[in-house]
């Protein structure tokens, strides 16, 4: 029926970058979203003084949540129970997927309306849906472009990102039967989904969300959003249905109010987001509306085993999507090639904690550690920090070790013993600069494939600095140093 | 932080760093001079890697021996000099947290204190300010790269710009961009190049863009990425600009005699 | 799947080092909670009102004021001739109490098409991001988001600088149990979805109207 492939990516992350950097329309798009979300964040951030001071009190909330996570979740379950609500558990995803899928036979569901749920991607729900016979429509932006392209989303915040306007263009054209019109308007665009999902609003017979945040205090899901979508997904159908994860609740709303300063902030330079949404419950006796019914379900998916681990500091996220906004690495590839529901840094250090797959720890290794991610951080995740140690369990677990670690390990060996060091580095150098002296530069080199097939090498001046140094009689005793026994 | 008594010379235990000792003596020599000009004395003991090799591929126990034989080798010195704010960020922060759980972290902790980025130690410590400066260079047009370890573990940005205007006459033309990574990353260039590869023909382009003829930095493994980018590019594209790449050491030090990195006896040529 | 919700919790308390669960779940979320930190805001540009606005209006909102409530009906009236429209406007269910008189304009329940205004008055604004507030007891969701242009009439005295604010009055107006949906709407509805281009008016309305009465 469709012209549209299935998105089937590579295994290989290098794969996956190589195509990303040779696919032309996704190059385009990542280069106009590029800096927009640079500057953006950078004018929201230099208009409040005390931007640093809102990040850390972000962390501290953050931290807080953590500290006594359980008691948090029960007080939360609580309240939303006595509001009339419902709250499920489920440790995989699989299990959300049949809960979701119980509710949704529960209330004779035959539509669903979605809002952007990065969970519903992370459980494949859409899919599950579908299998059980029953539609589901996404109706952000974003996520409704990606359903007709039947395409994962490539960031957390902008879905459809690695989408260009033309090929949005021919989607719309392709799915709507609306005759011949032109939508070479971003505007006649948003008005066509505004038009063709306004009626699947009033029909749905249940609405599932995401969550930004759970307040424990009330049993109040907060969600954030720009476009009304959530809104109207969360209030108009007989019941509303919440995925979430355990790790989005926090304390009070006084709380709340400390994430959602640095998130809108962070993610699209706004000081807030147009819509922020709490929903406590199901409708009341003296709501004007509102669902009948009202479900959180409350997935973990290994999110437990990172409390109290080394990588504990990830659960702080608040998916702001700031760390791949300034990732080059995310700016040059784009989200697909980290083949996860979460790309770009975070994603980086959560795909291989939460899914375990053949392949994730390349994500981890996917960075130059450019630290630029931990920088914009609104809750100051050391994320450099986290996928480093990805990278040492990465070697522990190895049961073979690659050439990297060979050589990794001889050099150390060799670097232990410095004087032996300087003997042999300054014979290399020495060898080294001879054949490149002319050129100053090798265009092929072995071992360093991978450099010199896109740049020359500088070649060594020649002689090590430190035999340098020290044939030219400057060396000198440190004052009081053992002359080092090896 | 003087800790001399007075009238004896600081003593600055000086860091070359693996690529400057191995492929760039040239950057330490200059490095060697600055301090000296500075008033301090410095000593070069044997020494081989800050370990950050090993630290950032997964092998901290390997690090934390390399990591021990430099403190060991380098805290008889009132400050040891890097010019490179990579490796000076490694000790000066990670040093630290590889010790924490370890009863040597005190005395691991007093040593990375003492640590400097070449630019940072002129700038800030020792307050230096060139009698004459060491070179003229304001008829070049100069950009900045920074590098990404110096500049958001260390905040290294002022500091070779102010010495730079001091050293050598000349303002920084910024280019777009400039806190954006150049692609080195370590073990990233080759494991990932063609992701590098986009990044560095970005900064290349920033530089270009900014109509730089001499692009510096403080850290000499970006350098030789971005060098060895222009001059692949300029090999297959004769046309393009000339853009040269040198350690910000060998301009504050006026040591100039050195071809360009990654320029040979050929580029001694005069360019046409 | 009950049996999740043990497994979830056994694997947090151990994680954290707890040993089981206190027995008063309301009394311990009390202790944990009984210390307020004083908050971290942004500073406002102005006094309370002025920065309001001024925020309303960077976000989006056009910014009006009327002297006392009963100029609203026909102010409303006003506002859809100086626009050339002729809207059917979805009143509130607050504003039945009030005896005002809506003669000139054509009034609904609810929404019955794309092209409706809806009228509500917020319980509070917040000067901080100029935000205005409404909640389900007071007006329902679908004469927010389901209209094409959103009036929010807001008294001069509801106005406030920050959110924790407004979380104080919600806690004395409902002091058992909040409304189900509470409403913070900054300006009109956006997208950034193609391009990452805004634009203006995505699901929810296109313009919005805040109203001051002094």
């Amino acid at each position: 029926m469709s012209s549209v492939q299935p998105y089937v990516p590579n295994k290989d992350f290098i794969y996956r970058a190589a195509d990303a950097l040779a696919d032309s329309h996704l190059q385009q798009a990542l280069a106009k979203a590029g800096r927009g979300f640079v500057d953006k964040r950078s004018a929201a951030v230099t208009r409040v003084p005390n931007f640093e001071a809102m990040r850390d009190r972000a962390r501290a909330v953050r931290q807080k949540a953590l500290q006594d996570l359980d008691i948090y979740l029960l007080h939360f379950e609580k309240k939303v129970t006595e509001a009339g609500g419902q709250v499920h558990w489920a440790e995989t995803p699989a299990q959300m997927r049949e809960i979701v899928l119980q509710l949704c036979a529960r209330h004779s569901a035959t539509r669903v309306t979605k809002g952007k749920s990065m969970v519903g991607e992370e459980v494949y729900l859409n899919e599950a849906l579908e299998k059980a016979g029953i539609t589901p429509f996404e109706t952000d932006l974003g996520e409704y472009i990606l359903q007709l392209a039947k395409e994962p989303p490539s960031h957390i915040v902008a879905p459809a990102l690695h989408k260009t306007r033309a090929q949005i263009q021919d989607l719309f054209l392709h799915h709507h039967a609306l005759g011949e019109r032109d939508l070479s308007a971003v505007e006649a665009i948003v008005d066509e989904a505004r038009q063709v999902i306004r009626d699947r609003f009033l029909r749905a017979d249940i609405g599932i969300t995401g969550a930004n945040l759970l307040i424990a205090e009330t049993g109040t899901v907060a969600i954030a959003t720009n476009e009304g979508n959530g809104d109207l997904t969360a209030t108009l159908p007989r019941a509303h249905i919440v995925t979430t994860t355990i790790d989005r609740v926090v304390p009070t709303w006084e709380d709340a109010s400390a994430i959602l300063r640095v998130l809108a902030r962070s993610a699209t330079g706004q000081q807030t987001t147009t819509y922020t949404s709490f929903f406590t419950g199901a409708r009341g006796d003296t709501d004007k509306d509102g669902p009948e019914a009202f479900h959180v379900v409350l997935l973990d998916n290994r999110r437990s085993q990172l409390l109290g681990s080394e990588y504990q500091e990830m659960l702080h996220c608040i998916r702001c999507g700031a760390c791949m906004n300034h990732c080059p690495v995310y700016q040059a590839v784009g989200g697909h090639t980290y083949d996860s529901v979460y790309p770009g840094p975070m994603g980086a250090v959560l795909t291989p904690l939460l899914r375990h797959r053949d392949g994730d720890y390349q994500l981890p290794n996917a960075s130059t550690f450019c630290g630029r991610c931990e920088s914009v951080c609104p809750v100051k995740i050391p994320l450099p920090d986290l996928m480093r140690k990805l990278r040492n369990r990465e070697q522990q677990e190895a049961r073979f070790k690659g050439a990297g670690y060979w050589i990794t390990k001889v050099f150390c060996a060799l670097a232990a013993s410095p004087r032996l060091y300087r003997a042999l580095t300054s014979i290399g150098t020495k060898l080294a600069a001879a054949l490149g002296a002319r050129r100053g530069r090798f265009s092929k080199l072995p071992l360093l494939g991978g450099w010199t097939a896109h740049r020359d090498f500088p070649a060594p001046q020649g002689g090590s600095f430190q035999s340098q140094w020290r044939r030219n009689g400057k060396a000198q005793p440190p004052v009081g140093a053992c002359p080092a026994g090896d | 932080m003087n800790t001399a008594l007075p009238g004896t010379p600081l003593h600055v235990g000086l860091f070359a760093t693996c690529p400057v000792d191995l492929l760039r003596p040239s950057v330490g020599f200059a490095t060697a001079k600055l301090l000296e000009q500075a008033g301090c004395r410095v000593s070069v003991p044997p020494q081989s890697c800050c370990g950050q090799v090993a630290f950032n591929n997964g092998d901290p126990d390997a690090t934390r021996k390399l990591a021990w034989r430099i403190v060991k080798d380098f805290e008889p010195f009132d400050y040891i000099v890097l010019p490179s704010g990579s490796c000076s960020g490694m000790i000066r922060l990670h040093y630290p947290a590889l010790f924490r759980d370890d009863p040597r972290f005190d005395r691991v902790n007093r040593f990375c204190s003492k640590v400097y980025e070449l630019t940072t130690f002129l700038a800030e410590v020792i307050d230096y300010r060139p009698a004459a400066p060491n070179c003229n260079l304001a008829q070049r047009n100069i950009t900045y790269h920074d590098s990404c370890a110096g500049l958001r573990e260390l905040n290294i940005r002022d500091q070779p710009r102010q010495l730079l205007k001091q050293c050598a006459g000349v303002d920084v033309t910024e280019m777009r961009d400039t806190e954006a990574c150049c692609g080195f990353g370590g073990t990233f260039c080759v494991k990932f190049p063609a992701v590098s590869n986009r990044m560095v023909a970005d900064k290349v382009d920033n530089a270009r863009d900014a109509g730089a003829d001499l692009l510096l930095g403080g850290d000499l493994s970006c350098l030789l990425n971005i060098a060895g980018k222009i001059q692949r590019q300029q090999n297959e594209s004769p046309q393009l600009s000339k853009v040269q790449v040198r350690h910000v050491a060998e301009v504050l030090a006026g040591d100039l005699d050195a071809p360009a990195i990654g320029e040979g006896a050929e580029a001694q040529i005069p360019h046409e | 799947m009950s049996s999740c919700r043990t497994a979830i919790l056994s694997r947090i308390r151990q994680a954290l080092n707890k040993r089981g669960t206190p027995t008063d779940i309301d009394e311990a979320f009390a202790n944990l909670t009984q210390q307020v930190p004083s908050p971290v805001q942004p500073p406002l540009s102005a006094g309370t009102v002025e920065a309001f606005s001024r925020a309303a209006a960077d976000n989006g909102a056009e910014m009006h004021r009327i002297e006392t409530l009963e100029e609203l009906p026909g102010w409303v009236a006003t506002r859809a001739a100086e626009l050339g429209q002729t809207p059917s406007v979805v009143v509130a269910p607050q504003f039945a109490d009030t005896g005002l008189q809506w003669t000139a304009i054509e009034t609904l329940d609810q929404v019955r098409q794309a092209t409706d205004w809806g009228l509500a008055w917020g319980c509070a604004g917040i000067a901080e991001t100029g935000t205005v507030v409404s909640v389900s007891r007071d007006c329902p969701s679908s004469s927010l988001f389901l209209v094409q242009r959103l009036i929010v009439v807001l008294d001069r005295a509801d106005i406030v600088a920050y959110q924790e604010e407004v979380w104080d009055r919600l806690r004395q107006r409902f002091s058992g149990r909040i409304p189900r949906t509470v409403n913070l709407i900054t300006g009109p509805s956006r997208t950034a979805d193609v391009e990452q281009q805004i634009q203006i008016g995505a699901h929810g309305p296109k313009w919005t109207d805040y109203v001051i009465v002094d």
